[in-house]
């Protein structure tokens, strides 16, 4: 039998704000890389865990990491290989970083906010810019306004990105107006166009070929290239939509 | 200062080690697919083992120099020529002005680069030279390499010819890599125990073919579909090497060009030190896997970056002698 890993290395007791203490399993993904898993859901406590970790792990700073990579319910950590060579306690993967991994996040005494920026994202949902939206609100069995309702009523978190560059993926979309991935996707999606797949919901930042149910479009940009951070949007950020109309979208897009 | 690409050939790119940082924006590395090569190149001509190379697939590019310059070529063999002449892989050369590079038949390997030294004068963005082609953006204007695009390199070439020849080798190289084709090595990843036993053996014994449609994306493979307690799962983080386990029972394994997140089951890693033997694998030739443990994963890393240490300090002496020559 070959060896096979045991990717297992603790679980660990997390707290996070508001006093819960939330299991996080300390696992190898790689031979550089540990994930921090939680228990696997898409859930709004699962990832305010996540999006603890993933800000303890940034301020942190710690050395000889090349990525930290949050997703619904794990974040990621790719290490630098040529910063852990296992020749001293200080750069062995063993005894230098994982315990100084597990003692930050297991420091309960300092818990500090979660800081979520708060971002409002006007959409536009009139038909020319919204070729799904009838189809859900039929087969919703409600009307158009009410599918609109209910999408501008909900405050959103950014799970992860992912897809794309600077593709947000959001939640909880109300169980009302969940739908599925078309079967065959769209060629090429206008960038901007807001989109629903199963209970998530997300904004194309640029065009490509993609399967969510396009259910409006905002003017604001998504990808900004030019910038050094490009995304207009990151993990843990609170998202509300609040409806336009074609004229405000047309000023909006080119002011 | 500059050299020239007279053909297209079908995939040239400008490459680095990748753009780390920022995954948790979906933006992957897009390093190169043979960091190793890379590296190798770059460290013959005393360059940042990092530096941007051209990245070349075959049919390879045929490349004119509007300078004179000192190069080396890395990777697959496909027996490069200049000025018609067969010209060395891992070895410095010596190219005057005027001097084409051309390769001229397939021989092994499916990824070769070009550096030159002091490296290509070329912006970078978000900390690297690396292409994204998907947002049209780094490398060489964002795009895959056109006839007729002039790269300029970023120093002037110090020397004195003492020859009349069109091209010059340098005294010093690098030893190629022995065992290109001995098993590919793994380690198991976390969704390696929903594969049924059958499956478990099967991955570790049976040959797989690479497929044609695999790109700097990913490495498709087929062999005997693997089967077990198959489901989808919740989009996590993945990385270079990752295999994921398809619906139909078949492997892809996640090279440099991959979406940061995935959901297929994860049932095992490439190592580090074996992703540049699979980016120079032949199409259609059977791979077999072999599972090591995550330790000695870690030590053949150590080994190979070992390798690249000795290449640089021999060459930072061979470099150091034929600068006072000049």
């Amino acid at each position: 039998m070959p060896p096979i890993n045991n990717q297992s290395i603790a679980t660990i007791q997390v707290s996070i704000p508001q006093g819960t203490l939330i299991p996080v399993s300390v696992e190898w993904d790689g031979e550089y890389c540990i994930s921090l898993v939680c228990t696997a859901a898409i859930e709004p406590a699962i990832q305010t865990a996540i999006q603890y970790i993933w800000q303890r792990l940034q301020e942190s700073a710690m050395l000889g990491l090349l990525d930290i990579i949050p997703a619904y319910h794990t974040v990621t950590i790719l290490l630098d290989p040529e910063k852990w060579d296992n020749r001293s306690q200080a750069t062995s993967l063993t005894e230098g970083l994982i315990p100084r991994l597990i003692q930050l996040l297991q420091t309960s005494t300092n818990v500090v906010n979660l800081v979520s920026r708060k971002i409002s994202i006007p959409v536009c949902y009139h038909t020319s810019m919204a070729p799904d939206l009838e189809d859900l609100a039929n087969r919703a069995g409600c009307t158009v306004e009410e599918v609109i309702a209910i999408h501008t009523k909900t405050d959103y978190s950014v799970y992860m990105l992912g897809f794309l560059p600077g593709f947000a993926y959001m939640g909880k979309v109300d169980a009302r107006i969940a739908a599925p991935r078309h079967q065959r996707p769209r060629k090429e999606v206008t960038p901007g166009s807001v989109g629903i797949a199963a209970q998530q919901t997300g904004i194309y930042p640029t065009a490509s070929p993609g399967g969510w149910q396009l259910i409006g479009r905002t003017p604001l940009r998504m990808w900004m290239p030019e910038q050094s951070n490009p995304c207009f949007l990151q993990p843990g950020d609170e998202v509300r939509f609040y409806p336009i109309s074609l004229n405000e979208f047309n000023q909006l897009a080119t002011a | 200062m500059s050299l020239r690409i007279i053909k297209k050939g079908s995939c040239d790119s400008l490459r680095d080690l990748g753009r780390w940082g920022y995954q948790h924006l979906g933006i992957p590395p897009c390093g190169a697919m043979d960091t190793f090569a890379l590296q190798q190149a770059n460290i013959l001509l005393g360059n940042d083992r990092g530096e941007a190379c051209i990245e070349m697939f075959f049919p390879a590019p045929v490349i004119q120099f509007e300078a004179d310059a000192l190069i080396a070529i890395s990777g697959a063999k496909w027996n490069p020529s200049l000025q018609g002449i067969p010209v060395n892989t891992l070895q410095p050369i010596r190219v005057k002005k005027g001097a084409i590079l051309r390769f001229e038949k397939p021989t092994s390997g499916r990824v070769a680069y070009l550096s030159v030294q002091g490296g290509f004068s070329i912006p970078q963005w978000l900390g690297s030279y690396s292409t994204h082609i998907g947002v049209a953006l780094a490398g060489w204007k964002g795009r895959l390499l056109e006839k007729n695009d002039e790269l300029p390199f970023r120093k002037t070439l110090h020397h004195v010819w003492e020859s009349t020849a069109t091209w010059l080798p340098e005294p010093w190289m690098a030893a190629p890599e022995k065992n290109m084709f001995a098993p590919i090595r793994i380690i198991a990843g976390k969704h390696f125990s929903l594969l049924d036993t059958t499956a478990q053996t099967q991955l570790l014994s049976s040959p797989f073919s690479l497929l044609p449609e695999s790109n700097r994306m990913g490495c498709l493979l087929k062999g005997i579909p693997l089967e077990g307690n198959y489901r989808e799962m919740i989009s996590a983080a993945v990385q270079c090497g990752t295999i994921q386990w398809l619906p139909d029972g078949q492997l892809i394994v996640l090279m440099a060009d991959h979406p940061t997140t995935g959901g297929y089951p994860r049932i095992a890693n490439v190592i580090q030190a074996d992703i540049h033997r699979l980016a120079q694998w032949p199409i259609q030739k059977p791979i077999t896997f072999e599972m090591i443990s995550r330790e000695d994963a870690i030590r053949f890393y150590q080994e190979q970056h070992f390798l690249l240490t000795q290449l640089q300090n021999a060459t930072a002496f061979r470099l150091a002698s034929y600068l006072e020559q000049r």
